[in-house]
């Protein structure tokens, strides 16, 4: 494996979807590369990154007024 | 993850009209489906309205619903489509989903492994409000499928069928976003070392 075919897999890397053997090769290249080391640890620290943003909560008092209006909104449409 | 056959057992008796089973349906989503209204429109009280707008769609539309995807993708489709109606009456930004997937990604010349600086606690939460401001930047198109997938944690599957895209186009903006995302954290995470070798 060469660097551009890590660079057309990594997509595919990074979702899990890649077949063991390739991956095996994959790291084998990433342990001789350190530009592409770089690269896949970058884009997987970005992706574990994503995981931590958090939204404002969600109040209890506002879920429970969500719970309210469904129990009062229109029946289903047949 | 509720198990399938028990979410089929709660959709048809919310199909029946029971409200209770709705509620049991929709209620392990609601964070999720915040989250996603949120970092889409923005604001907290747009986020309210698009959530309270997709769930009463939701129950309006339930015998529609035929189980073909989990509840929680059909609802983030939903809400997906409120979001960007509020959009479009804000006017604020360019809100097609129908961007044009073309184009070659080009490996960045210079990059930096900031893997390693991202283990210290005070440098991750601040990469994390970078992330939250150029998440902001991005073209709305990219901006909801790395909300879908990675903040959400939807399948490239599930995604696909809340953006109602093919497969192929899920994943190409998904590589697109996340490495527009990763080239804005290089930057902040290069400028942090710089600052922090000049003291």
């Amino acid at each position: 494996m060469n660097c551009d075919d890590l660079f057309k897999l990594l997509p595919d890397y990074l979702d899990s979807d890649l077949k063991l053997e390739v991956c095996s090769e994959l790291h084998d290249h990433i342990r001789e590369c350190s530009y592409c080391r770089a690269h896949v640890n970058t884009m997987e620290g970005t992706i574990g990154l994503c995981r931590e943003m958090a939204a404002p909560q969600v109040h209890l008092e506002w879920v429970a007024k969500l719970r309210r209006r469904i129990d009062r909104g229109p029946a289903p449409a047949e | 993850m509720r198990e399938l056959t028990e979410e089929a057992d709660l959709l048809a008796k919310a199909q029946a009209g029971d409200r209770d089973a709705f509620w049991e349906l929709a209620s392990t989503s609601v964070d999720a489906i915040y989250r996603l209204a949120f970092r889409l429109v923005k604001n907290e009280p747009d986020a309210e309205d698009v959530v309270q707008e997709a769930y009463l769609k939701a129950l309006g539309a339930i015998k529609e619903f035929r189980g073909q995807s989990r509840f929680t993708t059909w609802i983030h489709r939903i809400a997906v489509n409120q979001a960007l109606m509020k959009l479009r009456k804000r006017r604020s930004e360019v809100f097609s989903l129908d961007a044009v997937e073309s184009g070659e990604l080009s490996m960045p010349l210079d990059l930096t492994d900031w893997s390693e600086s991202a283990l210290d606690e005070l440098m991750r939460r601040e990469a994390v409000g970078v992330l939250e401001a150029s998440l902001e930047g991005l073209p709305i198109d990219l901006r909801t499928v790395v909300i879908l997938r990675d903040v959400n944690g939807l399948s490239n599957e599930e995604a696909a069928q809340a953006l109602e895209l093919p497969l192929g186009a899920v994943k190409w903006r998904l590589h697109r976003a996340r490495t527009m995302l990763r080239d804005l954290l290089s930057t902040y995470f290069r400028e942090r070392q710089e600052a922090r070798g000049k003291k």
